[in-house]
């Protein structure tokens, strides 16, 4: 895998010096939903600008934008996000859009619980409901382990918790066949296809809120990038329009992703009213 | 006519002023080429019009409102093809879907623009396959699919042959015609004389002079716009 992405961004910087694209490197949680499908040919027929999108989670992708590999960022931990602007990674941070995190867990186990703090000391404790972990240091792993962390004061220990270092499908197909939980973005379960005897758990507390940056990569650390295009690709993502097109984005007649850079417009308790 | 107005605008890049400042107002009929030698600042001055890109400072604004609050009304076409991966109907389709059209109502749209870029029988062909010509008209009728009042358009023929240049500009007067509006940057002179109505003369990221097209091309005010149409 590695190996294709170093081949890909040789391939992507041996093209890039005359034409009119950008490389993007991103969360696979925006790749998977196929939102990109939907507004990338929208945003290049208007503006000439093709964007290459190099998925990967969230750690791996700002390793890349570290390289000078990538022209922008779209990512969806905001700690790290900032950490990038103040070692001068990057010159700015945009709201893009947001959804939520959600507790996934098997339908038939019958547990309802009355909050999530309920679910993690009950998970930590009785060692009984199995859990799957993505593992990889991607956006969705570093709020599962800042959950853990919160509820718990803890890290998880023990069999029941499983680490598979792969991404949301892989660790919802694992959830699926073994009857397990785990925490995934909104985006990528609605999206997911084999959903088997999985369930929403729990959604709706303002810890779960998922927001999503874009950063655009310093030039004068890496001369080379396309802050240009990039600064037209952040222009049009946080227009009115792009904003609209990100909103009426839907799977199965479900809404997404909701618009967020906006602060005035948005209601972040009202969106996505799933 | 679309009022247009530059109120002190600058654009600078890496600590380098790029274009301006720039105070403009002008009302636009007809097409308006914008002329200049490479590297004067034409791209630029069209790019931050549709507000791709926003200046360091000063205002742009279209009939009152903030060039970046109305790129609806407004198609472009930029220099190199854009065809994305599918057909030319689907290309063609795309704006449309994005506003939210019917399908009814983009399947009507669809046949007109198809007929109009005389790519009807290329519909269901991968836009890929076009020519050079052809994808320039294709991008062309699909700025034009919701309505804009004005095309702004950058250097849309200069890689195109002479064939391909006489059919693109055809259909740019059949357009004109109609009454849509455009801003049109060029290098060919020879062109520029036949469309423009005004001419927009840029010199080293100013507007060095905004005159009609038959003044400009008999009597240009500035001696760099003289030597400029001489070729020199």
């Amino acid at each position: 895998m590695k190996f294709l992405i170093g081949l890909f961004l040789i391939i992507a910087t041996t093209i890039h010096a005359n034409e009119q694209k950008i490389i993007l490197s991103s969360t696979t949680s925006t790749q998977n939903s196929g939102l990109y499908d939907h507004i990338l040919p929208i945003f290049t027929a208007e503006t000439g600008i093709s964007v290459k999108v190099v998925a990967v989670g969230t750690g791996q992708a700002i390793r890349i934008a570290k390289n000078g590999d990538a022209d922008a960022l779209l990512v969806h931990h905001r700690p790290s996000e900032d950490a990038f602007i103040e070692e001068d990674y990057g010159t700015q941070r945009f709201d893009v859009m947001y959804n939520d995190f959600v507790l996934i867990g098997p339908k038939t186990d019958g547990i309802i619980f009355n909050n999530l703090n309920e679910f993690f000391n009950t998970a930590q404790i009785s060692g009984s409901l199995n859990f799957v972990s993505r593992g990889d240091d991607s956006g969705t792993h570093k709020k599962e382990l800042e959950l853990w962390g919160y509820f718990n004061n803890m890290p998880p220990l023990g069999k029941w918790y499983r680490e598979i270092g792969s991404g949301m499908g892989a660790a919802l197909n694992m959830a699926s066949a073994t009857n397990s939980y785990t925490i995934s973005d909104r985006g990528t379960w609605l999206s997911f296809g084999n959903k088997g005897d999985l369930v929403i758990k729990w959604a709706g507390d303002s810890i779960m809120q998922n927001p999503y940056g874009l950063i655009l990569v310093n030039p004068k650390k890496f001369p080379h990038t396309r802050y240009k295009q990039a600064r037209i690709f952040a222009n049009w993502i946080t227009s009115p329009k792009g904003q609209k097109i990100i909103g009426d984005y839907r799977v199965d007649g479900k809404q997404l992703f909701c618009p967020d850079s906006d602060k005035e417009k948005n209601n972040r308790l009202a969106c996505p009213a799933q | 006519m679309i009022n247009l107005n530059y109120k002190s605008v600058s654009f600078s890049q890496n600590g380098t002023n790029l274009l301006g400042p720039i105070d403009l107002e002008i009302n636009l009929r007809g097409i308006t080429n914008v002329l200049g030698y490479n590297g004067a600042g034409k791209s630029l001055f069209l790019e931050l019009c549709h507000a791709l890109i926003m200046p360091q400072s000063g205002q742009i604004r279209w009939d009152g409102q903030p060039a970046n609050t109305t790129r609806d009304s407004r198609g472009y076409i930029f220099q190199h093809r854009i065809t994305l991966r599918r057909s030319v109907k689907n290309n063609i389709a795309l704006p449309m879907q994005a506003a939210g059209w019917t399908k009814n109502i983009i399947n009507k749209r669809l046949d007109e623009l198809l007929y109009m870029a005389k790519l009807t029988s290329k519909a269901n062909e991968p836009a890929s396959t076009l020519s050079g010509g052809e994808a320039q008209r294709m991008a062309l009728v699909r700025a034009l699919a919701t309505y804009p009042k004005l095309v702004i358009m950058d250097e849309p023929t200069s890689s195109l042959d002479p064939n391909a240049t006489t059919e693109f500009e055809k259909l740019i007067k059949k357009i004109a015609s109609s009454g849509v509006k455009f801003l049109w940057a060029t290098h060919n002179v020879t062109q520029a004389k036949q469309f423009a109505d005004d001419v927009i003369f840029i010199a080293s990221g100013k507007v060095a002079e905004y005159s009609p097209g038959d003044i400009f091309f008999i009597a240009p005010k500035t001696l760099i716009a003289q030597q400029y149409i001489k070729g020199l």
